[in-house]
């Protein structure tokens, strides 16, 4: 599903000087797969997150993603690309304060090429199966953490994408709501989605079939 | 109060970029109020009566018939009224107009003047600046006393010497000697324009028989010699009211010395002195306090649109100052300390602002006075215009108060908002919108209502701009019915030289033929009107088929007419056409036995004699000729229609007869060349000078102007440029706020909302789907406003529609225009802050979480 090679990632600091987030990656997912990465802060995770979402295109190195060689793509190419196959969940939920529920799940299809009653159909099925019908018209303000979250994961992955990327997506809830949440990765990755999450808690990680450590931007172990 | 002061101090000088911004801004809003206060201050305002203005009003006199025939009172009549209306008036005064020649050989130049009873000064309530008023011997008709009251302005214009006053000036070719100034600002009986000099009315018959010698027409003893207005200082507490209900028992003895040929009982009538007009019959100044209303309400929006914009501008600051007035509160101090501390930043700014716009405004009232002087410099009589539009105490107090408006409106509710705060949330500075209540919340949040209204506001002044510009172009491109490229018109005033009637006419018709001879001259002819000149003279006309009304409570059945006596070819000199019969013949002009002739135009044709021919038909005056001449006219010809005024003149038609019919020392020469090219107009002008001078070195030149210039200078032409001038500022003016507020907020919004676009991008937003979000919303907001200002512009245009030229008060034209203009304004207002919202960087954007 993900292949790096020599992937690296670098900010310039001066005249010839760089400060390197990510050095000489070289990584391969299977589809179905679960990952987790971990490593302490500024090790890189998030920005290995970032570059494997599609959000950050400073990278060097070469990144393919389900065959296609995403680093020859042109910006449109990589955003129709991540459209079709990614869906990202974040620490902070990251729901858009003035828009309901239903209305943060449908962002996502608004900018795919959804009609209007397939994604009517396909909000009304998200709410269904997370069973947050009745908070549809709720704004994000009036919902708990771990609702919030709840929400975001839905809105993730309503558009189906074939890898779901979440950013330690329990970091802002207490221990019951982030369980909630990693047995809704177990299940979305039963059902077969390949997901990549970065977090701090071993706990959490354990939910992954794989853990990779991080450390100053090098890829320093891998767990089976 | 001294530290919150210096608190704004510090904090203007943190933020220069925006100090400058909002002062600008300001300095436009109050700037413009100023300006146009200052116009109304000079104009309308100001006491025109120095003394107790209250106490005085104007006497009229109209007879006791439908459509009252007001006409000037005679000495008699003063005289009566000033013996017995005592009981009414504490002061009766006597003024007459009159322009007049001032200086001798060729540095004559025509001057307003005015003649006044002796009581004048003192019943306005002035002194002299130096010397003496004239008194009641003077003043004595024909005592012929030689003596003259200076104006201010004419006293600065001659130098300003300390022995002005006792030295000679020549008045009509005699000497007078000046015996006061009068004070600086006094202008009389009008508030705009004060006359060179006062003369007593004892010089009356002297100054009028200068050119005809008909003494007994300019005798002011003569009892039906109506040539006085009467101006009149009411007793102490007596209101207009009052004085009106005894009005008639003095009108009554007014009648019992009425002459024999009693034209009838008149009424006496009086009113508050018109500011603007000098007329013998009650004038209404509605129309110019109509017009000082509406540029006062138009400025007033401009404040109102700056103050909104400088309102979202602290908004967005307050937000960016939460932390600091999250702290304040968090340390103790109470929100009313709060909001006095950013008031007091809100005031100085105004106050800045203020002072700069005094400066525009000082600069904007100067050009439009230059522009005023220069056009009035150019209508060849002399006067001094007395608009004072430099800040006065008053002036400088309004403007102040419009700082304190602009406060309360930009920075009392920022003020209000920024102090109702989060304090754990605000203390954290967490950035990005508030807790959401939708989306419809966020497009109508009072950033967006208040821009959404300078959109709208700015529309209603762009109309408006739209509608005055239509009309000034509607003015420049009239067709007037004649042609003024390829003519010439010299003006000749033998009132202002010691020449006999005789030798004055026979050198008027001397100058007509050889102007005729001159190679390149197609036509030359004389008339005693200019069209589109500033001066008018009107009588009424009848059919003769029709009987004259002997009910003198009948209304006049007479048709009004511009008035032009001319020589032949004039219509071919100005370009008119002849449509049917002849144009007067030479003998016709020159001498006044021959049998009466006229022509009409076209639509007086057609007005008088609808079913018939006009040619052939006789007319007459419905005011008989005082000197006894027939009353009788053949209409000799008819000539297509012509306009005699850049306004709407559907309403005086002309009425033309021969030169010889009426004494006038003041006639205009119209030269036709054979060409139209204006250079070679212009180029022809020394040569027409120069024959003129052949003919006698003494002729009384005026002015020699290309016909096409002087419609360029008419004051109606003028006062509609203007008008588009004004309002196309407030117009600018507005659209600049406008697109500075939408653009301020739009880039604002962009800021705050750059989370919400980092996880729409995030989330598979493209850079066009962000530019669409922006837009979108921009669109929606725009197109709202513009809704709204259309609704706001077509009020604006029913209540403006009493002032427009020629155009609809809703012109379909002005409004699309103005709407898109704005609206693509404040859609490229939001263009650049959507672009700058693609390049937000989604991982920059989440990580300022």
């Amino acid at each position: 599903m993900i292949k790096l090679r020599r992937l690296e990632r670098r900010y310039p600091l001066g005249k010839e000087k760089f400060f390197y987030v990510l050095r000489d990656i070289n990584l391969d997912i299977e589809e179905g797969e679960f990952v987790s990465v971990m490593g302490p802060s500024g090790a890189g995770k998030s920005t290995l997150l970032h570059i494997l979402g599609m959000h950050d295109s400073g990278w060097a190195g070469e990144y393919f993603l389900a065959e296609t060689a995403v680093h020859h793509l042109k910006p449109k190419e990589r955003a129709t690309l991540r459209n079709e196959q990614i869906g990202f969940v974040f620490q902070q939920y990251h729901l858009l304060d003035d828009l309901t529920v239903y209305e943060n799940l449908d962002i996502p299809l608004s900018y795919r090429r959804y009609s209007k009653g397939e994604r009517a159909a396909l909000v009304a099925d998200m709410l269904d199966r997370f069973q947050i019908v009745g908070k549809k018209d709720l704004y994000p303000s009036q919902l708990s953490g771990g609702q919030q979250q709840l929400v975001g994961v839905a809105r993730a992955i309503i558009a189906e994408p074939k890898l779901l990327l979440a950013d330690e997506p329990t970091g802002n809830l207490h221990s019951s709501q982030g369980e909630e949440i990693m047995e809704l990765f177990r299940k979305l990755n039963d059902e077969g989605m390949t997901i990549v999450q970065v977090t701090h808690s071993e706990k959490n990680a354990s939910y992954g079939k794989r853990i990779i450590q991080l450390r100053d931007g090098w890829l320093v172990r891998e767990n089976r | 109060m001294m530290n919150d002061l210096k608190f704004a101090f510090r904090q203007l000088r943190k933020s220069p970029g925006f100090a400058a911004i909002a002062m600008i801004t300001l300095a436009l809003g109050i700037g413009v109020n100023s300006a146009v206060f200052a116009l109304i201050n000079g104009a309308v305002l100001r006491p025109m009566v120095p003394l107790r203005a209250n106490e005085v009003v104007r006497v009229f006199t109209a007879r006791q018939n439908a459509s009252h025939d007001y006409r000037q009172f005679s000495h008699a009549e003063y005289r009566e009224l000033s013996q017995n209306g005592s009981e009414i008036f504490a002061d009766l005064a006597a003024d007459e107009f009159a322009i007049v020649g001032i200086g001798r050989d060729h540095d004559i130049r025509r001057s307003f003047a005015f003649l006044t009873s002796e009581n004048f000064f003192s019943l306005m309530g002035v002194r002299p600046l130096v010397g003496r008023f004239y008194n009641a011997e003077e003043c004595r008709p024909n005592a012929n006393l030689q003596v003259v009251v200076a104006s201010y302005g004419f006293w600065k214009r001659m130098g300003d010497g300390n022995d002005f006053v006792g030295s000679n000036v020549q008045i009509n070719g005699r000497p007078y000697t000046v015996i006061g100034i009068a004070p600086e600002g006094f202008s009389g009986v009008s508030a705009l324009v004060a006359p060179d000099v006062w003369l007593p009315l004892g010089v009356h018959a002297q100054l009028n028989s200068a050119f005809t010698g008909s003494g007994t027409l300019h005798d002011l003893d003569e009892p039906k010699n109506y040539t006085l207005n009467l101006i009149a200082r009411m007793r102490s507490g007596l209101s207009v009211e009052m004085a009106k209900s005894r009005l008639p028992t003095l009108a009554h003895q007014v009648n019992s010395i009425q002459p024999s040929g009693f034209e009838g009982a008149r009424d006496l009538q009086i009113q508050r002195p018109s500011r603007f007009s000098i007329a013998n019959s009650p004038q209404d100044d509605g129309p110019i306090t109509l017009v000082a209303t509406l540029l006062m309400g138009m400025a007033a929006v401009v404040l109102f649109v700056a103050s909104l914009n400088l309102a979202n501008m602290l908004l967005a600051r307050g937000t960016t100052r939460a932390k600091e007035i999250a702290l304040r509160l968090a340390l103790g101090a109470s929100r009313w300390r709060i909001v006095r501390q950013l008031l007091f930043e809100g005031l100085l700014l105004a106050i800045l602002g203020g002072a700069l716009g005094l400066i525009i405004s000082l600069w904007c009232n100067d050009l439009l006075l230059h522009s005023l002087g220069r056009l009035l410099a150019s209508g060849s009589v002399n006067f001094s215009l007395i608009v004072n539009l430099h800040p006065n105490a008053f002036v400088l107090c309004i403007t102040f108060l419009f700082c304190l408006i602009a406060t309360v409106l930009f920075s009392l509710g920022p003020a209000l908002t920024a102090t109702k705060t989060d304090l754990v949330n605000d203390l954290k500075q967490q950035p990005g919108e508030p807790a959401g209540v939708g989306r419809f919340s966020r497009f109508f949040a009072p950033r967006h209502i208040s821009v959404m209204a300078q959109i709208a506001l700015s529309l209603m002044l762009l109309f408006s701009a739209g509608l005055f510009f239509r009309g000034a172009l509607k003015a420049s491109a009239l067709n007037p019915g004649f042609v003024a490229a390829g003519g010439l018109v010299t003006e000749l005033d033998f009132s202002l030289v010691k020449k006999e009637q005789p030798e004055a006419r026979r050198l008027m018709f001397a100058a007509v033929q050889r102007a005729r001879e001159l190679p390149g001259v197609q036509s030359a002819a004389l008339a005693t009107m200019v069209p589109y000149g500033n001066f008018t003279y009107a009588r009424r006309i009848m059919s003769m088929r029709e009987a004259l009304p002997t009910d003198p409570k009948v209304p006049d059945p007479g048709v009004s007419a511009l008035f032009t006596a001319t020589t032949p070819g004039y219509f071919d000199a100005i370009g008119v056409k002849l449509l049917r019969g002849r144009d007067f013949a030479q003998a016709e002009a020159e001498n006044k036995d021959t049998t009466s002739v006229a022509i009409i135009d076209d639509e007086m044709a057609r007005k008088l004699f609808p079913n018939t021919e006009a040619v052939g038909q006789h007319i007459r005056y419905t005011q008989p000729p005082k000197d006894g001449s027939p009353n009788d006219l053949i209409v000799v010809g008819v000539v297509s229609s012509h306009r005699h005024d850049v306004q709407n003149d559907t309403l005086n038609q002309p009425l033309f007869v021969p030169l010889a019919q009426v004494d006038t020392a003041d006639v205009f020469l119209h030269v036709r060349l054979a060409t139209k090219d204006r250079n070679a107009v212009v180029a022809f002008v020394p040569t027409l000078r120069r024959i003129l001078r052949s003919i006698d070195p003494d002729l009384p030149v005026i002015s020699i102007d290309p016909f096409a210039d002087l419609l360029e200078k008419s004051v109606g032409l003028w006062v509609i440029r203007v008008g588009a001038l004004l309002f196309g500022v407030f117009g600018a003016i507005a659209l600049l706020l406008a697109v500075v507020g939408v653009y301020g907020v739009k880039a604002y919004a962009v800021a705050r909302r750059s989370r919400e676009i980092g996880i729409r991008m995030a989330l598979g937003a493209r850079r066009g789907d962000v530019f669409r979000l922006i837009m979108r919303q921009g669109a929606l907001q725009t197109a709202l406003a513009v809704a709204i200002g259309v609704f706001l512009s077509l009020s604006a245009g029913r209540v403006l529609a009493q002032i427009l030229y020629e155009v609809s008060p809703t012109d379909p034209f002005a409004l699309i225009s103005a709407s898109l203009l704005l609206a693509t304004a404040a859609l490229l207002a939001c263009f650049f802050p959507a672009r700058r919202a693609t390049r937000v960087d989604p991982i920059v954007a989440l990580r300022t979480e």
